[in-house]
This record gives structure tokens, sequence and C-alpha cells, in this order.
């Protein structure tokens, strides 16, 4: 696990990235990501355009960084409170819609879909955990840099995350997949 | 299958249904517009150093939105206080009319008293009715809405038309308080 390794970076050759190239391929997960954690698909993209926006206007500087894919993850997920109040604002919404809107969401076959609805009714961190470490592939230690938490907190987030959508989805818990 | 499997293959779903359904061209076109700036191509395209405009946050800050209000605010205060005035004077204007018409017809009854101070006496019995002409009530009813309207900031057609009603009763008030 780790395909992002915290300070290593896996784009080719030492010279920075080409913005549009970078955007291309990452902009989509980057959506996928936040379409996991909040459920609709026009949020998902405003949040990923506002972090790529900024990431555009400083592109000199972050294509320097280590890893400039970890770095608009990180933004995504702690944009000023903007994604903390869409997440809550969802979970209200998903409690009270009775039909979900399809044109507002990126297709999923049900049994995903399921996942990621029981992903979105967990606190906020712990969705947060859980959505970057098996979507993102994160290690705890790299869940805890992009979070700005300690390596303990994720690590009890994320059993107690996992022990929650095992109930939630009636699923067996898998006790060696807890690290 | 365990909850871990099911994470992997929900994460797995969501990633490729994401690049496959997410339309990352026509966004990228829309930072270019936004921040009228060419996509930059790696190290040797230059950035400007300061961002053109600052990041906008999804949900503005409330300051910032509330200083162009005050000055329609404050505008509608005044326009308020005019009408409040304006209104105030009509309504005494009326009054004194009313009560000179009184004392006028009150006159030939009393001047039958040699009494000095006939004229001051009032009967307990004589109930004196103000009559206020209908158009000053109008009127009146025309301010308040009008008031009402622009404290509330509704600026609309019925509005204008209330304003207008308002201009004609008052009018048609004067005419008909004046002796």
């Amino acid at each position: 696990m780790g395909q992002d390794d915290g300070d290593q970076d896996e784009r080719p050759g030492p010279t920075p990235e080409p913005f549009e190239v970078f955007y291309l391929r990452e902009y989509p997960k980057v959506v996928g990501l936040l379409h996991g954690l909040l459920g609709s698909r026009l949020v998902a993209e405003e949040l990923a355009q506002e972090t790529f926006l900024i990431a555009y206007r400083d592109w000199d500087r972050i294509s320097r960084l280590d890893n400039p894919r970890a770095w608009v993850r990180k933004v995504a997920i702690n944009q000023r409170g903007s994604f903390l109040r869409a997440y809550l604002r969802q979970q209200t919404r998903e409690r009270n819609a009775t039909v979900r809107d399809q044109e507002d969401s990126i297709k999923l076959a049900d049994d995903h879909a399921e996942v990621w609805q029981a992903v979105r009714t967990l606190p906020p961190l712990q969705a947060q955990v859980i959505a970057l470490h098996y979507y993102e592939d994160y290690s705890v230690a790299q869940v805890a840099t992009a979070l700005g938490r300690a390596p303990g907190t994720i690590k009890a987030q994320l059993h107690h995350g996992r022990r929650k959508l095992a109930r939630l989805l009636g699923a067996e818990m898998d006790r060696r997949s807890s690290r | 299958m365990n909850i871990d499997d099911r994470l992997r293959a929900a994460s797995q779903a969501l990633k490729e249904s994401s690049v496959a359904q997410v339309d990352a061209a026509s966004r990228l076109r829309e930072i270019v517009r936004r921040t009228g700036q060419p996509v930059a191509h790696g190290r040797a395209a230059v950035l400007l150093d300061e961002p053109q405009e600052s990041p906008r946050p999804l949900a503005p800050s409330l300051p910032p939105a509330a200083q162009p209000r005050r000055t329609p605010q404050r505008l509608a205060l005044a326009v308020n206080l005019l009408l409040v005035l304006g209104l105030g004077i009509l309504l005494g204007i009326v009054a004194t009319n009313v009560q000179g018409a009184d004392s006028t017809t009150a006159t030939p009854a009393t001047s039958t008293a040699p009494s000095p101070t006939a004229s001051t006496i009032v009967s307990p019995q004589t109930k004196v009715q103000i009559q206020v002409p209908d158009a000053c009530l109008d009127a009146q009813e025309l301010a308040d809405e009008v008031i009402s309207r622009l404290n509330r900031n509704v600026r609309d057609q019925r509005l204008f038309a209330a304003l207008r009603d308002y201009t004609i009763a008052s009018q048609a008030c004067r005419r008909a308080a004046s002796p």
C-alpha cells in the first residue's frame, strides 16, 4: 500500500510537470475522492476546481514540491471549512432525501454506491481517513500527514470507521486488515 | 466479502467511474477563462507572482457581503424618516383644519350665551368627531406600506406602485384638507 509515498513523487523525471498534464490526470481522481465523501458531483467538482485554481495560480512553486499530488488532496479536503460544511450538509440531505438525484452523482454499481453512502454517515474525520486510506491508497502515516493528525489518532479512526461500516453494511469484519 | 475488500472494490470502482465520467478538459478551459492566464507548461512557464484575485471561498464571509448593503440601508432609513415626517405634518394640518372648522361651527351656538367664557365651555354630552378625509387615510396606509417594503428592502414593481399611489393620495389629502 502507499503508491503515493509522502515525500516521494511519482512524477517522471526531475523537471516539473506541466499544469495541463497534471490537471487532466488528477482532476477526475480528486473529484472522485470528494464525491465519495460528499455524494454530490456538483459540490465535488466545485471544491476540486477551487483547489486546482489555487494550484494553478501558484503552479511554479507547487510543481516543485516533492508531492503536488498529495498537496492538492490535502487542500481539497481542508479547504477553509468548505469541505466540512459541504459534508455536514450532505449528511443532512441524505438523511432527509427519499429519492437520490441521479444527475448529481457519478454513476456506480448499487453495491459500491451503498458502501460510499455508508462512509458518508461517519463523522467527518473518520470518513476522510477511510477515503484517503482506501481510495488514495495512503498509509496511516500519509493520512496523518495529510490531515495534520497523529498517526495513533488515524489508526484509531480507521479502526472505528471500519467497525462502524461493517455494522452498517452487514459485512464481516476482517481483523487482519486492522493496522 | 469482508469490509476491507468491499471498501477496496468500491474505491476502485469510484476511481474508474470518475475518470470515465468527469470531463476534465472543459473544466481546465474554465480555469484559464477565470484567471485569464494561459495554461503553464512546465518550468519555463511564468505565472504571476501575485494571484489576480484571492481564492474565492465557496461560502463568502459575511463582512464583505454586508458592507455594500450599508449605503442602501441608510438611504432607506432617511426616506422612511422623511415619509414619517411628511405624514406627521399632513395629519397635523388636517387636525388643525378640523379643529378650526369645529370652532367656527361652535361659535354661533356659544354666541347666544352672554358669558365671556362660553366659547371655552364644551358641553360634556357633545362629542367632537374629527373627520379625516379618506384620501388622507389612504395616504397613511400607503405610506406604511412603502415604509414596510423599504425596511424589508423589497424594491420591485409593488413598491413603485405603492409609492405612486401614495403620491396621488397625499396630493388628494392636501386638497381635501386645505380650506
